[in-house]
C-alpha cells in the first residue's frame, strides 16, 4: 500500500467514526439550544415564546431524551402555566397589537379576529389554535411581535418596490399586444388572464435567464404582486397607457385568477383588455 | 321590545324554558321579545318595509351579516315576530347539510313545515285545515259553491294550476258526501295524499292523477310553487309571505360545484324577487360569505348584485345589508339586556338576583369582552351571564369570589370548541 492510498484510507476510516459522533453531537446542542431559549423565556416571563416552543416538535425529542427525562414533568408544568396565561393574554393582545403596529408605522386595521394591513394584505387570528393567517400563509402563532413582523415582511414586499404606474400599464398594454397579434385577434379582444400573466412574467425576465434558465436568474413576480400592481395603478388614476388604451379587467369564474378591482375590491378576474379611451 | 312590567307577567316555567335554552346557546324564538334590546334603526326599517312595501305588493331579498353570536338567529326571530304581528305568513328555516339552499325543492319542503301564520300551529297542513273550517263556518260549501271556489283559485294571478287542483281536491275531499261504497278510510287516505303533496313529500303521479294534480314538487317547479303557497296565503287573509333563511354560510363547506348552484339560486331569488309580489327572504350570513374566495365573490352573476353590500363605509339601514357585526350592541345595550335576563332569572328560580349580581359586575363582564375584542358577541355575554346568575343563586357570591378574566376566557373557549363541533360534519358527532 502506497503512502497515499493509506493516508486516505484512515481517512476515511475516522471520517466514519467522526460523523455519526459528529451528527449526535449537533443533535445534542440543538436540544440544549432550545432548552436555553427556553430558560430565557422563563426569564423574561414570554409565556407566548414558551408556549409555542413547547408545543413544538423539538420538545417532544427533549422529552424523549434519556438523559433530559426529568424534563418532561416540568414541561407539562410549564405547558399549563404557558397555557393559562395566553388565554388570559386575550385581554391585552388587540391593544398589544394595535400598539405594536403603530410602532412600526403599519397601517394595521383590526376587526378581530380579521385585520387588514393595505390593500392585498388580509389576516386573521385564531386564538384558539394559536394561528394566524396572513393572505393564507399560516403563522403557527399569535405573538403580536411575530403577526406585525410578518404583516410588516409582506408590506415591503408588495409595496416598498418602486413603482411607476405608466411604466406597469405601458408594460401590461404590451404583453396584451403581443399576445393578440400572436392570435390574430381585433384589438379590444380579450385575453385569458391566466395566459395574460404567463406571458406578462415571462416578459419580466433577463436576457441572461433565457440563456440556460437558470432558477437563481428568474425574476419572481406573484400574484399577490400583480394584484397590488393593479390596485396602485388605479388609485394612481393616470387614466390609461401612454398611447391612450385604457385597461379593462373581465371578472367570471372560469380559468380565473384573483386580483384587484379598480374599486380596490378582491374579485375573480377571467380576462383582460385594453379598449381605446372613448372620446 | 317588552317592558319590565310585562316581563314580570312571565309566569315561572315560561321565565325557565327562556333561561333553559340560552344556557344551551340556543334562541327560544318564542319568547325574543322579553329579552330584545338595541337594534331599533335596523328594526324601524325592517317594520316599515312590511308594513309599507311588502304588504302594499312589494318584495325584497336582504342579507343579514353576523359573526357567529352577534345574535343572527335572535334577530331573524325578531323579524319573525314583527311579521306575524303584521299579519304575514313567515317561515323561519335553518339551512343545514340536509336543507341545502341548492336543493330548492328541500327548502320548500321546510318552509311548508315551519309556516306560521293567522292559524293554530305550525306547518301548511295546519293553515290548509283552518281554511277548510273556514269554508264551513256557516254552513257546509255546495258542489256548486265548491265549483265557483275552485275557478276563483285557478284564477288568481300567480297561481300553479296543481297547486288550485291540490286546494279544490282537498275541499271535495271534506265536503263531498261519500260515495256508494265509498270507506271513510278512502277518504283519509286520499287527504294524507294531498297534504303530502303540499308538504313537497314523496308522491306517485299515479296517485296524485285523480286530484288534477300532475306534477311533483322538483327542482324546477318548487320556486312556482312557493308563489303559489304566498297567493294562496293572501287569499287566505295574509299580509304575504316572509322567509327567513338562517346559516346560508354553510354553503361555503360545500364542493365549489354545490357552491355554485346554491348561489345560482340565491341569484334567482334576488331576480325573482324583482317581479315578485308580498315577498321578502332574508338570508343570515357571516361575513365570510362577502369576504372569502369561496363567497359571493366567486360566483360573479351573484356578486354583481349584491356588491355594493358591506364595501360602503356608512350604514344604509335600508340597503341589501342588514350588517349586526358593524352595529353592536353598545355596552349600555348590554347593561339593559342584562337586566332583563336577570329578572328572567329572578322569575324562574323564584329568587332576588340584584344584591348578588349587581349592574357594576354586569358592567364589568362588557368591559372585559370588549378587551377580547368580543364585545359584539351578545351569546358570550349572555352564556357568560347566565352562569354567573346560576352560580350566584346557588349560592356562590360573584361578586367576592369570581375571577372575571377567568371566567370570560372560559365561556370563550366553550363557544370555541361548539363552534369547532359545529362545524364537524354529522357522522363526526
Amino acid at each position: 500500500m502506497d503512502t497515499e492510498s493509506f493516508l486516505q484510507e484512515n481517512q476515511e476510516n475516522l471520517n466514519n467514526i467522526l460523523r455519526p459522533f459528529q451528527k449526535e453531537l449537533n443533535r445534542g446542542q440543538r436540544l440544549a439550544d432550545f432548552l436555553k431559549q427556553c430558560v430565557r423565556c422563563l426569564g423574561r416571563d414570554d409565556f407566548l415564546q414558551l408556549e409555542e416552543l413547547l408545543s413544538s416538535k423539538i420538545a417532544q425529542n427533549v422529552e424523549e431524551e434519556e438523559v433530559l427525562g426529568e424534563c418532561k414533568p416540568l414541561f407539562q408544568t410549564l405547558r399549563e402555566y404557558a397555557g393559562e396565561q395566553v388565554e388570559k393574554y386575550r385581554f391585552e393582545f388587540i391593544e398589544d397589537l394595535s400598539r405594536l403596529a403603530e410602532e412600526a408605522e403599519l397601517p394595521l386595521e383590526i376587526d378581530f379576529p380579521r385585520f387588514t394591513v393595505l390593500k392585498g394584505i388580509e389576516g386573521e387570528i385564531d386564538f384558539s389554535k394559536r394561528t394566524t393567517s396572513i393572505n393564507k400563509k399560516v403563522l403557527k402563532s399569535i405573538d403580536p411581535r411575530r403577526i406585525v413582523t410578518a404583516a410588516l415582511r409582506w408590506k415591503k414586499q408588495l409595496y416598498d418596490g418602486p413603482f411607476d404606474p405608466q411604466a406597469f400599464v405601458d408594460s401590461l398594454y404590451a404583453t396584451y399586444k403581443k399576445i393578440n397579434q400572436q392570435e390574430d385577434a381585433a384589438p379590444g379582444h380579450p385575453v385569458g388572464i391566466q395566459q395574460f400573466y404567463l406571458e406578462y412574467v415571462i416578459s419580466l425576465q433577463s436576457k441572461a435567464f433565457f440563456i440556460n434558465m437558470d432558477k437563481s436568474k428568474f425574476r419572481g413576480y406573484s400574484l399577490e404582486q400583480f394584484g397590488v400592481d393593479l390596485w396602485r395603478y388605479f388609485e394612481a388614476g393616470i387614466g390609461g397607457t401612454s398611447n391612450g388604451m385604457m385597461l379593462q379587467l373581465r371578472p367570471g369564474r372560469n380559468n380565473s385568477l384573483w386580483l384587484i378591482d379598480s374599486d380596490g375590491e378582491r374579485r375573480q378576474i377571467t380576462g383582460i383588455s385594453f379598449q381605446e379611451k372613448a372620446i | 321590545m317588552k317592558t319590565m312590567e310585562e316581563l314580570d307577567q312571565l309566569k315561572p316555567f315560561q321565565a325557565r324554558s327562556i333561561i333553559e335554552e340560552l344556557r344551551k346557546g340556543s334562541v327560544p324564538a318564542e319568547y325574543v321579545p322579553f329579552f330584545t334590546v338595541g337594534r331599533d334603526n335596523w328594526l324601524t326599517f325592517i317594520q316599515d318595509d312590511l308594513a309599507n312595501y311588502i304588504a302594499e305588493g312589494g318584495a325584497k331579498v336582504r342579507f343579514l351579516s353576523g359573526d357567529y353570536g352577534d345574535g343572527k338567529t335572535h334577530f331573524m326571530s325578531v323579524i319573525q315576530h314583527l311579521a306575524l304581528q303584521e299579519g304575514f305568513g313567515v317561515s323561519f328555516v335553518v339551512l343545514t347539510r340536509e336543507i341545502p339552499i341548492h336543493k330548492f325543492e328541500a327548502v320548500y319542503q321546510a318552509i311548508t313545515q315551519q309556516l306560521h301564520g293567522r292559524f293554530e300551529g305550525i306547518g301548511i297542513r295546519n293553515l290548509l285545515r283552518q281554511w277548510l273550517d273556514t269554508l264551513a263556518e256557516k254552513e257546509e260549501p255546495s258542489l256548486a259553491q265548491l265549483a265557483d271556489m275552485a275557478e276563483t283559485l285557478r284564477n288568481l294571478p300567480g297561481m300553479n294550476i296543481n297547486f288550485a287542483n291540490a286546494l279544490t281536491a282537498l275541499a271535495h275531499n271534506r265536503f263531498v258526501p261519500l260515495e256508494e261504497g265509498e270507506e271513510q278510510e278512502e277518504r283519509d287516505a286520499a287527504q294524507e295524499i294531498i297534504f303530502h303533496w303540499f308538504e313537497g313529500g314523496k308522491v306517485t303521479k299515479r296517485e296524485l292523477k285523480p286530484f288534477g294534480i300532475f306534477e311533483v314538487v322538483n327542482k324546477s317547479n318548487s320556486k312556482q310553487l312557493l308563489n303559489s303557497l304566498n297567493v294562496f296565503l293572501r287569499h287566505f287573509g295574509h299580509k304575504g309571505l316572509i322567509l327567513l333563511l338562517d346559516e346560508l354560510e354553510t354553503v361555503i363547506a360545500q364542493s365549489a360545484s354545490m357552491r355554485n348552484a346554491a348561489y345560482e339560486n340565491v341569484r334567482l331569488l334576488i331576480d325573482n324577487s324583482e317581479h315578485a309580489e308580498y315577498f321578502h327572504i332574508f338570508f343570515s350570513i357571516i361575513p365570510d360569505v362577502l369576504l372569502s374566495e369561496k363567497g359571493f365573490k366567486s360566483y360573479d352573476a351573484l356578486w354583481s348584485r349584491v356588491r355594493s353590500i358591506g364595501q360602503k363605509k356608512k350604514l344604509n339601514y335600508r340597503g341589501v345589508l342588514i350588517d349586526l357585526h358593524r352595529t353592536p350592541l353598545t355596552t349600555k345595550e348590554l347593561i339593559k339586556l342584562g337586566r332583563c335576563l336577570r329578572r328572567i332569572h329572578e322569575i324562574s328560580y323564584r329568587w332576588e338576583a340584584e344584591d348578588s349580581v349587581p349592574d357594576k359586575l354586569l358592567e364589568d363582564v362588557c368591559t372585559n369582552q370588549e378587551k377580547m375584542g368580543l364585545l359584539s358577541e351578545v351569546r358570550l355575554f349572555i352564556k357568560q351571564l347566565i352562569s354567573i346568575l346560576d352560580m350566584a343563586e346557588q349560592g356562590e357570591t360573584p361578586t367576592e369570589d369570581l375571577d372575571l378574566a377567568q371566567h370570560v376566557v372560559s365561556s370563550q373557549q366553550e363557544m370555541d370548541q361548539e363552534k369547532v363541533e359545529q362545524l364537524q360534519p354529522s357522522w363526526d358527532k
